[in-house]
């Protein structure tokens, strides 16, 4: 009998264990709040007011967001999705991989998901590093209220969520370099030159095909105006199944395994 | 004959040109230790590849357990323990943590995770990061996962790259013990002839993608031993060729010594007699030790 998906998950979840790709999740996630928090306090006078305005939540959710959808989150998924699987590379270890009594389309599916849960983890921790930013002040400064406005957690989850499918084909792509080569510095290198083209193009009207301009055309959707074809969720969603598709493809049809 | 690996024609190209194993047809019975015997680059890694799906098959079949491993490949996979060329294990993870990755895999108790590190004499580096273990220690922690799931046929390519004298020997009584103890048939592949010698059962000598020999140990002795090299040491190695020539016995020089084979006690002392008649001095007529370093270089020369 074929090891189950779930075991399988387990097993990859397991070898992330002290990798640097969990400690690029945790450090990265904290990455913004922590310096918005640090900028906060070093201004310490103008906290009152910042805590008084009344879209006080949503404010800080563009600001964060602002830096963290369109430049680090991206840049956390190319290196993250490239580690995970140079993991294998590295230590020599997909030929054991490959020996274990499971099917190709678990490994493939496993090590995905492991990704997958790991930038879901990432969006968690920096969501908590933004409370963190709102709350933190009033604690620690005398004068300071707590924010007036109640968290528009809805609104907030939406906008997790859009940002989420904005990742997606970006890890689909660099999961399919990322299987390729075993120089892990190349799937890097095309991610980041790829995210850097996406940035120049947002403004094309044609940007929709770069795989990594969703982050950037979550933030920036109604500013630029553009007719896409459809929605830009359902885009991203096409362009992460069509990639999984074909790495899912080049990934089974491998001469070489290991 | 039950046989635990089975290879029918087994060819694989890597190229147009390139044939990197030709026809080989591997038989390993069941309880046996295998010792698969080649030079570097002769094709021992190239079979043991595909034999575990590796790489993917053009041509011939292989069989594990007496089923068909393309089509029973993830059931095989689970009775199969392997350590192909240098040890797969996660640097950043203790022993015990690469262990556990693979236990998830296998499904085995947790309690089996001790007994290998124990098996491999591992146990004191339980927790220890495997990227600060010697490469005779990641040997061993390779070994000790190839045995996780208590396989009925273990898969070991080179087994004894980096490890110490004393490595070695115990690597040896370890698999000794698990052959006699529990069963379990062993592949090993080797360039190291001693070691073959002092471990294997059976064997199978291949060289240039090519099977020359399979069998028992012992037949391969006993088919050598009749046909084992004589050396003769004479003062003119000319006349001492041309005698033999005139006696159509095929012989070759070699550091100014002739080599010839497939002769008897009785004909060895005719010879000699002959020699002195012709007035060529005989300085040494021995037969060639008949290990299997003398066996193995007569198969790749032959």
């Amino acid at each position: 009998m074929p090891v189950p998906f779930l075991l399988s998950f387990q097993s990859e979840w397991l070898k992330q264990r002290h990798s640097a790709a969990s400690w690029i999740i945790a450090g990265g996630s904290l990455l913004i709040p922590v310096l918005f928090l640090g900028v906060r306090l070093y201004h310490a006078a103008d906290l009152p007011a910042i805590h008084t305005a009344p879209r006080f939540w949503e404010q800080l959710y563009n600001q964060t967001w602002q830096i963290m959808g369109a430049m680090l989150m991206p840049l956390g998924v190319i290196v993250v999705t490239s580690l995970v699987t140079q993991l294998e590379f590295r230590n020599n270890t997909w030929k054991q991989l490959y020996t274990t009594p499971q099917g190709l389309t678990t490994i493939f599916f496993a090590k995905m998901a492991v990704i997958l849960v790991m930038v879901l983890q990432c969006f968690v921790i920096f969501n908590i590093g933004f409370y963190i930013t709102g709350v933190m002040p009033a604690l620690l400064v005398k004068g300071v209220p707590y924010p007036a406005e109640p968290l528009p957690f809805l609104r907030m989850l939406m906008g997790n969520g859009k940002f989420f499918i904005a990742c997606l084909p970006i890890v689909a792509l660099q999961y399919l370099l990322s299987l390729q080569c075993r120089n892990v510095l190349l799937p890097i290198g095309i991610g980041i030159a790829l995210h850097i083209t996406s940035m120049l193009a947002l403004r094309w009207e044609y940007g929709y095909i770069l795989p990594y301009i969703y982050g950037s055309l979550s933030f920036l959707e109604q500013g630029l105006k553009h007719n896409y074809p459809m929605n830009i969720q359902l885009l991203a969603l096409g362009h992460f199944v069509l990639l999984v598709a074909v790495s899912f493809v080049l990934f089974i049809r491998k001469k070489d395994k290991g | 004959m039950l046989y635990s690996l089975e290879t029918h024609q087994l060819t694989h190209r890597f190229s147009a040109q390139e044939t990197v194993l030709d026809n080989i047809s591997l038989q390993v019975p069941q309880g046996a230790i295998y010792g698969f015997l080649g030079p570097n680059g002769a094709g021992k890694t190239t079979t043991l590849r595909l034999v575990l799906g590796l790489l993917r098959k053009q041509q011939g079949s292989i069989s594990i357990l007496g089923q068909s491993f393309t089509a029973h490949r993830v059931a095989l996979l689970r009775q199969v323990g392997s350590l192909i060329e240098s040890p797969s294990v996660y640097s950043h993870l203790s022993a015990m943590e690469n262990l556990q990755v693979l236990q998830k895999l296998y499904q085995c108790p947790a309690k089996r995770l001790p007994e290998v590190l124990e098996l491999v004499g591992l146990t004191a580096a339980t927790h220890k990061k495997a990227g600060r273990f010697s490469l005779g220690m990641k040997q061993r922690l390779g070994i000790a996962i190839a045995l996780l799931n208590n396989p009925s046929l273990l898969i070991l390519d080179e087994p004894t790259n980096g490890l110490d004298p004393n490595g070695i020997i115990e690597m040896r009584e370890l698999v000794r013990n698990l052959n006699r103890e529990q069963g379990l048939t062993v592949i090993i592949s080797s360039h190291l002839l001693a070691e073959v010698e002092k471990l294997a059962t059976h064997t199978g000598i291949i060289h240039k993608g090519r099977l020359l020999f399979q069998g028992t140990l012992d037949t391969l002795l006993q088919q050598r031993h009749n046909g084992a090299a004589v050396m003769i040491d004479t003062n003119d190695t000319l006349r001492t060729l041309e005698l033999l020539k005139d006696q159509d016995l095929p012989a070759h020089t070699e550091n100014g010594k002739v080599y010839l084979s497939g002769i008897t006690k009785g004909q060895m002392g005719a010879l000699n007699r002959q020699l002195l008649q012709r007035g060529i001095t005989v300085y040494e007529i021995c037969r060639q030790p008949n290990n299997l370093e003398n066996i193995f270089m007569h198969l790749i020369n032959d």
